[in-house]
């Protein structure tokens, strides 16, 4: 039977998802060396979740998420090196070193950055929805968040408003069934978070999120219903982290069976042994020399990381006031010094035609109608 | 020059910058078709439809951090609170986003952006609408932070905001919307950071701004009668402070006494005081006084809320004080 | 080839582990991300994760001990391989030397332990703690041991030899007693302020040992003390005693009042306050009662009269007799004087400066002079040491450099300052290619910058660059001084006059023209043996400046 995906898809998701592996195994072992400080919030066992969502929409897709931040940006094709550099605060990282691992920026590549409150970014990717859908663009917005973020008030606040207004945004929330230490079914009247999204008549679903394949299909659906302008998606990706909630957490709650069974169903490993069955000509040899070539990635990351100045002091007054004229800083043209060619460009204010009609009279009137008020 | 009530102005300034910009949008709570819980937005839905003028849910934490994702993508949001007491729930999104989207980003994004609405007491509200809170945003770096008083002041500083790179908070006041005053047409722009001296004296500087900038100006008047010279100096914008404008009039003047609806501790009067008696301390005759609302919550009672609230014979009294002519 | 697992840092706080349990034995195979041993934190049980794939070679640290964070705890390799010869040894250090790579900090906890094993055995006294003996020095050796258990100690005695990371160094006593024990023995390693023995006070027989800490802590402080109290004397003087005398009008005998203006105006108009009656609260001198009595002819007046008061101040006495007021002036500071105090004071903290002093003979240089005059041709001393910095600046490349933000600029050029002294403050005009010009053009640009400079007239192009300063305080008879560094310049050299000093020569008291150079360096980007070395030049250079031509 033949393949129902390119052999080239498949070893670009096998790609990605061992160099998400590989990179966080060594972020681990580069904080366990004091490298890294603060909080190290690692993504091992969810790598299908963000490589699935990425290779399903387009790279001008707008993507942001919370604090667990390395492997989506990873998986848009962020710069490994200068990721490493912003966990190890370096000058070199994609903020300079001011963000840290809880916040990696790639504007260029369309990542809008991790946010350390949780449920911080949902509201801010309807408005980047918004934006999209204001400018008449055909972009969609992606947002993930953890399963414990379902319960803050800026989840249901923007749940009803982007429905209403059927903004372009998937919403994916990465249930690992921890919010930090706490079971969600422990602090959640319905821990099935995607069953929420009834509440306002929103699309929702559930997704195997240690199956990429699953999750390519899910989200490549909702980015074109997301597109058809039909509203927002929240889908439910159930996920397992294989670590702790951050470095610091020995992870007690839990026990030693339910990890090493949720290992077993490694994602990782079980799209090799897919890819392996398709009459696609590929052998074992084909997968270790991308994981050899993604060492060596991760390895030159943690070099570059290790081997970059620490921040100029002068730093510290810039970047919290945009003086007048002040330029936007593109990291990899700051750092590397390779011209960035697709830096997000906006229509002025005087190109730019406005021909939504987010509430029609109409409808407004007639809403007024019904509820017996008359103006 | 026309007079136009402060809240036309407002109207006004929106009108101009929205025609100006189309990547502008106006939302919040009764900004479309009831026209504005204080008409501010009068008239803009019809003029510019329902995309730019948004009526949002109440939802402040949820359409604030909207707005905040809008212009971290390029578009210019200007969020109506329906008063300042309420965004507090919004305070999340202003501080720990909008303010900071540029640093965590390292410079990659920027947060064009304004939370506008009134601040201060209403009249007769009772301790949940009567608060003066600019005092609470002007401690986060990231955030500009205006306070006109006058309605040309009110034009002119909107269409700066609206113009900015940064997030800029800006407080009206409930009791200044009907007041009038002349406002230049067309293009009349304030810039942010600059204070305004709007009555000049030689015996004391007076500093204030929003809504106590009327009961200074009555106590200014009052004192003249008694050949006191004051000297109004209206801060306008309370991030970043105007500091060379402050320091100029005390040095002149050598006496200052300051005047602000809100709560004493940790004020913008105590920054204030910081800035002159670190900078000006030699040229100073006295102690700086300052006129605060009382440190308790606000009453609905007419007598404990006036009670609670600085006024011109307060004023008059602190003005005393530090020319040392009590009882005189 | 083998690579070490090291024992990783769990929590923030964690500076060692415990190996609970061994998951995995030699031989084992390993992947990244297996479990391998199980580790007590100061939190919590955590698990030791492999970061490579191979087999476990070795385990360092067996099951119950403890390692500090980084120490190798195992090795992993290929099926078979042999762990190197040095790799096992340095595992077990990861034991003893447990302290080693959070020095300061562990040094702290171990005191007090080891100071209740001394109570508790009987009190062993005053802990000699292992001192620092050089800026850099974390750690030391004890290399022999000069005095034995038992031995009678007085402070200032030498009682251990130190190698230091720089030297060996003896450790002194600091108070009188017997040597109790010695904790750290010959060829040990201790921490800096860990103790190495203790001593048992004369006189005293058991539980002193509280006090150990605290007579080493005003120890260590005593040198800086004076330093620190010197300069505030004078400063009060100057302020406090100016009215002390009872304010008559102001009645209560205690601290005259007076609001800081009319303080400030009173000393710039010469009146004492103490003469003016105060209509503020409490008697108050405020602006108003200052002009009203300048208004009344106080001014000039009472200023003689405030004399008396100003000579119990001890300033100036004589200055009463030339008519002009004992007051010291308050002048505002010009915005010049304001940008070079934040500069200096930027500076001296922010740059670490090192001095290097030598002493140059200047008959030769000085005879330059003398037959230039006789060809009408203007040459200063001040010209010609300008001439020998840059010729050396040449020959030493390494001192020509300047440290901007976190680069080191070499300069291809030469170019040396020269400091000026103007009103109210100094400027330094910068000699482009001094190496490359003659004297004469040399002295002719010095005199025309130093003309503008007073002027105010440079350009700033004309004050910025260059590595090198020479800053002449002769002429005013200045023997030696030391100067402050003019950033971003590295170096700058402090000139005293020429002046004839006996000195010996060949076993002779002989007369010479003698001059001291003092060189300031930055010593984030210059070293004590480079600027030595540019000294050594210059000093050749100037005692023999035929050596100028080649």
């Amino acid at each position: 039977m033949a393949s129902a995906y390119s052999k080239d898809l498949l070893l670009t998701m096998y790609r990605k998802m061992y160099l998400l592996r590989r990179f966080e195994e060594r972020a681990g072992q580069q904080y366990t060396l004091g490298k890294i400080a603060g909080f190290c919030h690692l993504y091992i066992g969810q790598e299908a979740v963000a490589v699935g969502c990425n290779e399903a929409i387009r790279p001008d897709d707008y993507m942001l998420s919370a604090y667990r931040d390395h492997g989506q940006p990873l998986a848009r094709g962020s710069d490994a090196g200068m990721i490493m550099a912003e966990l190890f605060g370096r000058g070199t990282g994609y903020s300079k070193g001011k963000g840290g691992s809880m916040h990696i920026f790639d504007i260029e590549h369309h990542f809008y950055g991790g946010y350390g409150i949780v449920g911080g970014q949902i509201p801010l990717a309807a408005g980047m929805a918004f934006a999209a859908r204001y400018r008449n663009e055909d972009r969609v917005t992606v947002c993930f968040f953890g399963d414990a973020a379902a319960n803050q008030g800026a989840f249901h606040e923007t749940f009803n408003m982007a429905q209403k207004w059927k903004l372009p945004v998937i919403y994916i929330c990465e249930n690992n069934r921890y919010g930090m230490g706490t079971a969600i079914a422990r602090t959640s009247a319905v821990p099935e978070i995607h069953k929420r999204a009834s509440a306002y008549g929103m699309r929702g679903e559930a997704v195997d999120g240690m199956d990429v394949l699953k999750m390519y299909e899910a989200v490549k659906d909702a980015a074109e219903y997301c597109r058809a302008g039909k509203g927002p998606v929240l889908m439910e990706a159930n996920t397992y982290r294989f670590r702790g909630h951050s470095m610091a957490d020995p992870a007690t709650y839990r026990s030693k069976q339910e990890v090493e069974d949720e290992r077993r169903n490694d994602p990782i490993p079980k799209l090799r042994e897919y890819a392996l069955k398709q009459k696609l000509g590929l052998s074992d040899a084909d997968f270790e020399a991308i994981e050899e070539e993604e060492k060596r990635t991760v390895d030159a990351a943690v070099k570059f990381a290790d081997e970059s100045p620490e921040p100029s002091v002068d730093e510290l007054w810039r970047d919290t006031i945009v003086e007048p004229g002040e330029e936007d800083v593109r990291p990899r043209e700051r750092v590397l010094g390779v011209k960035v060619t697709h830096w997000p460009k906006y229509p002025s204010g005087q190109e730019l035609k406005v021909t939504w009609d987010l509430e029609p009279r109409a409808e407004a009137e007639a809403a007024d109608k019904k509820a017996g008020l008359s103006r | 020059m026309p007079e136009l009530m402060y809240r036309e102005a407002l109207n006004q300034a929106l009108a101009e910058e929205m025609e100006r910009d189309a990547n502008v949008f106006l939302i919040g709570e009764e900004v479309g078709r009831y026209n504005g819980a204080f008409k501010v937005s009068q008239g803009l839905l019809d003029k510019f439809g329902s995309a730019r003028i948004i009526d949002a849910p109440i939802s402040e934490l949820g359409f604030t951090g909207l707005s905040v994702g809008a212009a971290a993508v390029g578009l210019r949001p200007v969020v109506e609170m329906m008063t300042w007491n309420f965004a507090i729930l919004a305070m999340d999104q202003i501080v720990n986003n909008a303010a900071k989207l540029r640093h965590m980003s390292g410079g990659q994004l920027r947060c064009p952006i304004v939370f506008r609405g009134p601040g201060g007491a209403g009249g007769r509200l009772s301790s949940q609408h009567s608060q003066s809170l600019e005092a609470n945003y002007a401690h986060f770096p990231g955030l500009k932070v205006i306070a006109p008083a006058t309605p040309a002041d009110a034009k002119g500083m909107l269409k700066s905001a609206i113009r900015d790179e940064n997030p800029v908070i800006m407080f009206e006041g409930e009791r200044l919307y009907a007041l009038k005053g002349e406002v230049p047409e067309g293009e009349h722009i304030v810039p942010l950071g600059v204070a305004d001296v709007k009555r000049e004296g030689t015996d004391v500087t007076l500093i204030t701004w929003s809504r106590m900038y009327y009961f200074c100006m009555e106590a200014a008047e009052a004192l003249a009668k008694e050949g006191i010279s004051v000297e109004v100096l209206d801060l306008r914008t309370l991030r970043p402070l105007d500091e060379e404008a402050i320091l100029k009039s005390v040095r002149k003047t050598n006496r200052a006494v300051i005047c602000e609806e809100g709560w004493a501790l940790a004020g913008i009067g105590a920054s204030v005081v910081d800035l002159i008696q670190s900078q000006a301390f030699d040229e100073l005759d006295a102690p700086v006084v300052r006129v605060t609302g009382l440190d308790v919550n606000m009453s609905y009672a007419a007598n404990l809320e006036n009670a609670t609230q600085p006024d011109a014979p307060k004023i008059i009294a602190a003005i005393k004080k530090v020319l040392y002519r009590e009882g005189a | 080839m083998a690579t070490p697992i090291q024992m990783p840092s769990l929590s923030p706080t964690m500076k060692e582990g415990k190996i609970v349990k061994w998951l995995k034995k030699v031989g084992d195979k390993i992947s990244s991300g297996d479990a391998i041993a199980e580790v007590e934190t100061d939190k919590s049980n955590l698990e030791v994760e492999a970061y490579d794939d191979g087999f476990l070679l070795q385990i360092s640290v067996p099951e119950g001990e403890v390692a500090t964070v980084g120490a190798p705890i195992g090795y992993l390799g290929a099926k078979g391989e042999k762990v190197s010869g040095g790799q096992p040894a340095a595992a077990a250090p990861a034991k003893t030397e447990a302290p080693k790579p959070e020095a300061p900090k562990a040094a702290a906890p171990s005191a007090p332990k080891t100071e209740a094993t001394a109570a508790s055995g009987g009190g062993e006294g005053l802990a000699i703690l292992m001192p620092s003996l050089s800026p850099t020095m974390k750690e030391g050796k004890i290399i022999k041991w000069l005095k034995k258990e038992g031995d009678k100690v007085s402070s200032g005695d030498a009682i251990a030899e130190v190698e230091t990371d720089k030297s060996n160094l003896e450790v002194e006593a600091y108070d009188d007693g017997t040597l109790a024990r010695i904790v750290v023995g010959e060829g040990d390693l201790a921490t800096v302020g860990a103790p190495i023995a203790y001593l048992t006070p004369k006189g005293a027989k058991a539980g002193a040992s509280a006090p150990a800490a605290a007579p080493s802590a005003p120890k260590a402080a005593a040198p800086q003390a004076p330093a620190a109290a010197a300069p505030s004397a004078p400063a009060g003087a100057q302020v406090v005693p100016l009215r002390r005398e009872a304010a008559p009008a102001s009645g209560g005998g205690g601290r005259l009042r007076a609001s800081p203006l009319a303080k400030k105006m009173a000393q710039e108009r010469g009146l004492d306050l103490a003469q003016v009656r105060g209509s503020g609260p409490l008697g108050r001198v405020v602006k108003r009662d200052v002009e009203q009595a300048l208004g009344q002819g106080l001014a000039k007046a009472p200023a003689q009269q405030a004399a008396p008061t100003a000579k119990k101040a001890g300033a100036q006495p004589e200055a009463r007799a030339f008519g002009t007021r004992p007051e010291p002036q308050a002048v505002p500071m010009s915005s010049m004087r304001k940008v070079i105090g934040q500069r200096m004071a930027e500076v001296k903290p922010g740059v670490p400066h090192f001095y290097l002093t030598v002493e140059v003979e200047m008959e030769a240089a000085v005879k330059i002079r003398e037959e230039a005059k006789a060809l009408d041709v203007k040459v200063s001393v001040n010209d010609i040491i300008v001439k020998a910095a840059a010729i050396a600046l040449r020959r030493s490349p390494k001192m020509n450099v300047s440290l901007q933000g976190d680069q080191v600029l070499h300069y291809g050029t030469v170019d040396v300052g020269i400091a000026v002294a103007i009103e109210d403050g100094l400027i330094t005009p910068v000699i482009r290619d001094a190496d490359l010009k003659g004297l004469q053009t040399i002295s002719a640009e010095s005199r025309d910058m130093a003309e503008r400079a007073r002027k105010r007239a440079l350009k700033p192009a004309e004050y910025t660059g260059g590595s090198l300063t020479v800053s002449n305080l002769g002429m005013y008879g200045i023997d030696q001084f030391i100067a402050v560094i003019n950033p971003p310049q590295s170096a700058i050299l402090a000139v005293g006059a020429v002046a004839e000093k006996a000195v010996a020569r060949d076993g002779q008291v002989v007369v010479r023209k003698v001059m001291t150079v003092t060189l300031s360096g930055d010593h984030r980007v210059i070293d004590g043996a480079t600027g030595a070395e540019y000294l050594r030049e210059l000093k050749g250079l100037l005692e023999h400046p035929t050596r100028l031509l080649f």
